[in-house]
């Protein structure tokens, strides 16, 4: 199926740049028409995993080549333009085709499709005392995601402009997973054995836009249809390396809906300085699905349950409003604010049979019918304000609040008979505070900060909750969050460009639950502290240097009640990128870029629990030589290194590349 | 510590080099060396609005409102994304027409956004720097009314990654209330250094939220101890609570 539309899409673009591409040519042509072509041959050589390359390179290793770049524009005659944009990379499965035929004030027809293959690294986790290399899938897992659209739009003038546009948008092959499977050593369980999807999603989108003047009134609508379907696979597997004895376990999942929006928006300056917007949106999504779980061999671990659904139901519908306004009572001053008014309803049902085994009746299989309900009131509020008298500065602030009352209603009957009921009203209230400014101090400069604190609170009251605890155990949640943006740019010399910006973001989540006697307390911290430099510099006229260094210092720490198990996340790194290119002669030109990111955040719990902290370097270099070897023709050879090492997978992902590139641009 | 020695002698390194250079070389730049259109010079913003007016008008609720809509020695303004605006002014304009489109071309982002740029080189990243996205399919850089009716079948922040991840962001029949404070509460979109985008790849992730106050060196869940199960790996393993984004079949989200 992806073969016929890449070979309809080509069909398609062929036809035409043969109907209105006057092949050859030199130059830009008097006639309007431009274009470029390149055409390249890359060949890469890995040694060590070569998964792991293809996933940090977004493509394949050994030989590969194609179009790297097709563009032209042509105006014909009756003020039509013509525009393609091609590209052909195989056997990387990177395609791009994007065609547009368009007539000045009248409208235009355009068609694209885009595919990449999204490349996973098959590598399990790392247990250093088991004396086993990491386990690896080695099935070359991919993904290839594309979309196909076609659009046609009206624009000429004094009448409504119309767009009418289809999407076929489609995933299609298998994605790593990291809900690891259990591996036993003689007792010992660490969950790293590594699980993989099989994914087949294609989603076909319908939509018409349409906006008109009417008088000082601006109204648009957008009106959207899109079918969904998935077929996915989930394969996990558990290993015990003292009997031999392995199981898997497939959960096959199935699920479409069809889903319809529409929006309908107006916005109007009722005078110079005052500008007012409102908008309604209805929105309605049923679905359905099916999931069946299948484990091989079923056994009596407490986990083995089989699940067949004979249904699954779920519907959605909402209904937003929103008025902004805008008011400017002098040039230097504006305030703006904004209301919103949602309310959506979520209700789901599945009807299944469970096989399970229990340790006193063994093997049982009771029908399950399942029941969801979601209600959602919410209300957002936005006021803000900008002041711009003082020269050469910019003041801000913005308060955003919002209140959300949401009731959930969950129940599960077992042949007939009540096994879980869960009736939660909850009510969160959230309040978001900027201010800021930026400056520029002096010819060159600029200062700019911004400080933003916010909050969220949730609060639950579990009504009906039959299996106390679990999994309503919360009452309570409050986020609190500082973010702190300081950006410092300017030019000491003609010839240097210094940029220096710091962040600041802190989240602090309290936590309230039904078993804590002394209250919130804080159940997870995050700090981060990031510094980036960055230095553009041309010191000589044929010499071009542009540097970024980024430290960013993090970890999260949650709370782990004093168990040695859980371990605080470090997530510190630091990364260099250099770029530098120098022009040899008028016709010749080099180029090196250097990238480089480490990060050294290992997890010290070998003994009490499974370490899966970040420990790597990335090293890469790229060098380009390019010289023009006539009016019209360019030729580039690039020569790439790469480098890759990670002690977290017992070096299991290690890999040394090198990447040769030739290419040659054709300008006609 | 270490880190911020490392990232300070780089620096102090390169400038170094660069005085070096500049010593060695016979003369320097007469334009500002980011104008970022070869020859073009810059215009004003008051220029840009002659054609320009309504999304001049409206920029200014945005973000990025605040920072450049300051009319001051042209280098603020719409050329600080789009470039130097004078061959695109003398060509009569047009799409794309001796002007930056930053929809095609990250680098005026990456300008200001020097973390951002950063977060794209970490080994998991959204392909940005591989050209198969763009900055513009998740932000607006000119901003947006300030409620526009159009967060269609999804809470919230979730409907910019729904766009592309529907299958994680549709209804289930038990939905996974982390949810409700958007994909970001675990995912850091831009890139990351543990797989899947996540901000965090062990057990923090989820008990940064699933606290509970037991007995000391006890993590007990509701009514449930999960103490030996947190030294096997992550909450979100084989048999465990496999299914992260919500579940059709178990309240605990286990398939």
């Amino acid at each position: 199926m992806p073969n016929r539309r890449k070979i309809l899409m080509a069909a398609i673009t062929g036809m035409i740049t043969v109907l209105f591409w006057p092949f050859p040519m030199a130059g830009a042509q008097d006639d309007g028409t431009a274009g470029h072509m390149t055409p390249v041959l890359r060949s890469s050589k890995v040694s060590g995993d070569e998964e792991k390359f293809r996933e940090d390179r977004w493509h394949d290793d050994g030989r590969a080549g194609g179009i790297e770049e097709l563009s032209f524009t042509k105006k014909l005659e009756n003020d039509i333009s013509l525009s393609f944009e091609g590209r052909v990379i195989v056997p990387d499965e990177d395609y791009l085709f994007r065609l547009r035929v368009g007539k000045r004030k009248t409208g235009y027809v355009r068609a694209e499709y885009r595919e990449f293959r999204k490349y996973f690294d098959g590598t399990g986790g790392f247990y250093a005392p088991f004396a086993v290399a990491p386990f690896e899938l080695n099935n070359d897992l991919h993904l290839d995601v594309g979309n196909v659209i076609l659009e046609g739009g009206l624009t000429k003038k004094g009448i409504p402009a119309i767009t009418l546009r289809y999407e076929h948008r489609f995933k299609e092959g298998e994605k790593s997973l990291l809900e690891w499977g259990p591996v036993n050593q003689a007792g010992t369980i660490k969950n790293i054995y590594p699980s993989f999807k099989d994914i087949d999603e294609k989603t076909d989108i319908f939509s018409l836009f349409i906006e008109h003047d009417i008088g000082r009134v601006h109204i648009e609508d957008r009106l959207h249809y899109e079918q969904f379907r998935t077929d996915t696979a989930r394969h996990d597997k558990e290993r015990n390396l003292t009997t031999g004895i392995a199981e898997t376990v497939t959960v096959n999942e199935n699920y479409s809906h069809d889903a319809f929006y529409n929006s309908l928006r107006m916005e109007s300056y009722l005078k110079e300085k005052l500008y007012v917007s409102t908008g309604y949106l209805y929105s309605r999504l049923k679905g359905e699905g099916g999931l069946r779980i299948t484990t091989i061999p079923f056994g009596p671990e407490p986990f083995d349950n089989n699940w067949v659904t004979r249904a699954v139901d779920v519907e959605y519908r909402s209904h937003t409003a929103t008025l902004n306004g805008m008011l400017g009572p002098s040039s230097n001053f504006t305030l703006y604010g904004g209301l919103q008014a949602e309310t959506a309803d979520t209700e789901g049902d599945t009807d299944a049979l469970l096989t399970a085994t229990e340790p006193v009746s063994g093997t049982v299989s009771p029908g399950a019918v399942i029941k969801s309900d979601k209600d959602k009131k919410a209300l957002e509020e936005t006021f803000g304000i900008r002041y711009t008298g003082l020269p050469s500065t910019t003041l801000f602030a913005e308060g955003k609040w919002t209140q959300n009352e949401i009731d959930l209603f969950e129940e599960e009957l077992e042949e007939g008979a009540l096994a879980f009921e869960r009736l939660t009203g909850s009510k969160r209230s959230g309040q978001r505070y900027t201010l800021g400014f930026n400056n520029s101090p002096f010819a060159g400069a600029t200062l700019s900060l911004r400080y933003r604190r916010s909050y969220i609170d949730n609060d639950y009251d579990h009504i009906t909750d039959t299996e106390p605890g679990y999994s309503a155990f919360i009452t309570a949640q409050d986020f609190t969050q500082d973010e702190l943006n300081v950006r410092f740019a300017f030019r000491p010399f003609n010839w240097l460009r210094a940029t220096f910006t710091y962040q600041l973001r802190a989240l602090e989540t309290d936590t309230t639950s039904e078993a804590a006697t002394d209250g919130s307390f804080t159940t997870g911290e995050y700090d981060a502290h990031i510094y980036s430099l960055r230095l553009a510099a041309k010191p000589a006229p044929r010499l071009q240097l542009t540097t970024l260094f980024s430290y960013r210092d993090a970890d999260t720490t949650a709370f782990d009640n004093g168990s040695p198990s859980v371990a605080t996340y470090g997530s510190d790194v630091f990364s260099a990128l250099l770029t530098a290119g120098y022009g040899i002669d008028d016709k010749t030109d080099v180029s090196m870029e250097y990238l480089f990111s480490q990060s050294e955040n290992a997890q010290k719990n070998v003994f009490e629990g499974l370490p899966l902290g970040s420990d790597y370097r990335q090293h890469g270099v790229l060098f380009t030589l390019s010289r023009q070897l006539s009016e019209t023709i360019r030729t580039r050879l690039q020569y790439g290194y790469y480098k890759y090492e990670a002690e977290e997978k017992g070096d299991a992902d290690d890999y040394n590349a090198h990447v040769f590139v030739l290419g040659l641009t054709y300008n006609f | 510590m270490k880190h911020l020695r490392t990232f300070c002698l780089c620096i102090i390194v390169y400038v170094s080099i660069i005085l070096i250079l500049l010593a060695c070389s016979s003369g320097v730049l007469d334009s500002p060396p980011e104008s970022m259109i070869q020859g073009a010079e810059f215009v004003g913003i008051k220029t840009c609005t002659m054609c320009h007016s309504e999304m001049v008008r409206d920029f200014k609720m945005t973000n990025h409102g605040h920072l450049f809509l300051t009319d001051s020695e042209g280098l603020q303004g719409c050329e600080s994304c789009h470039g130097a605006g004078s061959q695109h002014v003398n060509a009569g304009g047009g799409r794309g027409v001796h002007i930056i489109n930053p929809e095609r071309n990250p680098k005026p982002c990456f300008r200001c956004h020097l973390s951002v740029k950063a977060e794209f080189h970490f080994r998991y990243h959204h392909p940005l720097r591989e050209s198969r996205i763009a900055c513009t399919d998740c932000h607006d850089p000119h901003g947006e009314d300030i409620y526009r009716p159009r967060k269609a079948f999804a809470d919230g922040i979730n409907a910019t990654c729904r766009r592309c991840h529907r299958e994680q962001a549709r209804p289930r029949v038990f939905e996974h209330e982390a949810l409700r404070e958007g994909c970001t509460v675990c995912h850091n979109p831009h890139g990351s250094i543990s797989s899947k985008l996540l901000d965090e790849r062990d057990t923090n992730l989820c008990l940064k939220c699933h606290g509970q106050i037991a007995s000391p060196g006890l993590v007990v869940l509701g009514s449930f101890n999960h103490t030996n199960f947190l030294t096997r790996g992550t909450c979100w393993s084989m048999g465990c609570h496999t299914a992260a984004h919500g579940s059709d079949v178990n309240a605990h989200f286990r398939y």
